[in-house]
């Protein structure tokens, strides 16, 4: 949902309506503040459970001060630096890839429309419908066939090739709304078809671009099949996966657990603080297209 | 003469321009095709063969893996949890996020925005986060809602919620609600800011309030968006894996097992590739269905607002 697609003007103030309806408002308010609670307060727990001490933890008081042990804990713990590394490496190389795929496949479905790219169009977008269980175990025996098994790549290329579609599928609907005129201008001074998607059609899909690649991050980051499948050495494993055995590593203590939690999810409430918005539309036109 | 150089030059640039099509087009085709079509044939080429993943010897056995897929009341019962899944979305996600997003229509101010961004926050984290902590929340020690039972003096309540057979399975529903609501509220929401206003306050104008108008005006015209919500509820609940996984691992029992948690289960820890290639054929049926029944639905009321199928 672009911004233009937000109503046009507001209802007109009526000043008998808005009065009768204002205890109704409150009631409506009151509803919404309860449900942020609902949804806010067991990861508010989360951040409470990470500055306790075991003994708080067993005890259920309150953190007395607000200690960073469990977090010296983590970040020195062994792995966590490298599980790290791992899921940064794997999210910013899919995000690459899927811009660069996705952007130059939609530009040329939206451009350059005839009866075989339609067709091919389909089969891209068609794989949406594709649930990603169904591909798990020839993915994992293909991979370890060619070798990449354990490696960044296993992971790197079906999450590549899973969120290509809706990034066709963005970035498409974003191209058919450019005018042809400036590149047909651009045409006529001699431009090569490749200048004109460079120079001219790329820099205008800077917002679709921004959708598609915030969202990807998101989802790279937080993807725990493909990894879980594919990285079987404990130093291999992206975050998530490290985060999901680090029960083992510290098997009672929960407030250390927790504080991992938060270290992982971080980064990805600093880009939501930031960009909720452009997650927020990635998501309506992905699950539109569903 | 000046007609044929630009012939000639027409020729040149459509050929050109047929190498820019097919080596842009490229990439994304081929990677999909490795990645996902391929695997389909792959896929139901194991789930015809009895293999363990490693040996070079897949033994052809036909239809035997569906035939005991019949047969196995764990697959039933994963279904089962599928569908309740399902259910759970249908009568109590739907609705109660339709509602919120009404309400934050209604009120249209910063902090119904500003609460549309808090329940999609669930959303954004990653599932393994959310699935250890509700583990903590239904630890029966420490967790937090025996804690608070136990502060109620309400003792006899407190339970192994995750591994207690008869209340696992809603222990992980209540989760799946706490979750998913946000992301559903934001679709309903988006639908509800893309309605045209003048037809609203027409109906307004023409007396229809309150409930009326919720039910005669914005509900036919949110059908399409509440058939996209609906249709993701159902395609989601066959693709539902890390939670439950994180969660319970599909126990006690296989009592929380849904179809690709039991699939995960028997490919790749039973290493019963066969087997479990059955499973994902189910699975994949499952999702192709619920697609289909979208299709049929959306021609049935054609009259959608510019959601094209290509």
């Amino acid at each position: 949902m672009t911004s233009k697609m937000k109503p046009k003007y507001y209802y007109p103030p009526d000043k008998q309506l808005t009065e009768t309806k204002k205890p109704k408002n409150i009631l409506i308010n009151l509803f919404l503040l309860f449900l942020n609670l609902v949804i806010l307060v067991p990861l508010f727990y989360l951040v409470f459970l990470s500055f306790q001490n075991l003994d708080e933890y067993y005890k259920g008081l309150w953190p007395q001060v607000l200690r960073f042990d469990n977090y010296k804990l983590i970040v020195t713990a062994e792995h966590f630096w490298r599980w790290g590394f791992n899921s940064a490496l794997i999210a910013i190389i899919t995000l690459g890839a899927v811009l660069l795929f996705g952007s130059m496949a939609g530009y040329v479905v939206a451009k350059f429309p005839s009866k075989p790219i339609r067709f091919l169009s389909m089969i891209i977008l068609g794989a949406i419908m594709i649930p990603v269980h169904m591909v798990l175990m020839p993915v994992f025996i293909f991979s370890r066939q060619i070798g990449i098994i354990n490696t960044p790549w296993s992971v790197i290329g079906p999450t590549v090739a899973f969120g290509i579609p809706l990034a066709v599928f963005i970035f498409r609907g974003f191209f058919m709304n450019i005018p042809n005129s400036l590149a047909e201008a651009a045409r006529i001074d001699g431009a090569s078809e490749l200048d004109v998607f460079l120079r001219i059609m790329l820099p205008m899909a800077k917002p679709a671009a921004a959708t598609v690649g915030i969202f990807t991050f998101l989802s790279s980051w937080n993807a725990y099949l493909f990894p879980l499948v594919m990285l079987q050495n404990t130093p291999d494993y992206t975050l998530p996966v490290g985060l999901a055995t680090i029960g083992t590593q510290f098997s009672t203590n929960y407030p250390a657990q927790a504080a991992a939690m938060i270290l992982v999810s971080l980064p990805m409430i600093l880009i939501y603080t930031k960009f909720n918005q452009q997650v927020i539309r990635g998501m309506v036109e992905g699950a539109i297209k569903g | 003469m000046p007609a044929k150089i630009e012939n000639n030059w027409k020729t040149a640039t459509t050929l050109q321009r047929k190498l820019f099509i097919g080596c842009f087009i490229a990439p994304a085709l081929l990677l999909i095709i490795v990645y996902a079509y391929w695997p389909i044939f792959a896929t139901i080429n194991f789930s015809l063969h009895s293999w363990n993943g490693i040996s070079k010897d897949m033994t052809w056995v036909g239809f035997d893996n569906y035939i005991r897929l019949f047969k196995d009341p764990y697959f039933f019962s994963s279904l089962k949890n599928n569908l309740l899944i399902i259910g759970v979305s249908l009568l109590i996600q739907l609705p109660l996020s339709f509602m919120t997003a009404y309400m934050i229509y209604k009120i249209k101010n910063k902090w119904g925005e500003f609460s549309k961004v808090i329940y999609y926050l669930p959303c954004i984290s990653t599932m393994v986060m959310i699935g250890l902590l509700w583990r903590y929340i239904y630890d029966y020690q420490q967790g937090t809602l025996n804690t608070i039972l136990r502060s109620i003096h309400l003792p006899g309540l407190a339970k192994v919620w995750l591994t207690d057979p008869n209340t696992a399975m809603g222990a992980i529903l209540v989760v799946v609600v706490w979750v998913y609501f946000g992301y559903h509220c934001l679709i309903h929401s988006a639908g509800l800011n893309s309605l045209p206003n003048e037809i609203i306050e027409a109906a307004r104008i023409d007396g229809a309030t309150g409930w009326l108008l919720i039910g005669q005006v914005i509900i036919p015209m949110m059908s399409e968006v509440l058939r996209v919500s609906l249709i993701i509820s159902l395609i989601g609940s066959f693709q539902f894996f890390d939670l439950i996984w994180i969660m319970t691992s599909g126990g006690p029992f296989h009592r929380t097992d849904v179809l690709a948690t039991y699939m995960y289960n028997r490919a790749f820890q039973a290493r019963e590739f066969g087997y479990g290639g059955a499973i994902a054929v189910i699975i994949l049926i499952c999702a192709l269905g619920a697609t289909l029944l979208q299709n049929l639905w959306q021609r049935e009321n054609a009259k959608g607002d510019g959601i094209d199928d290509i």
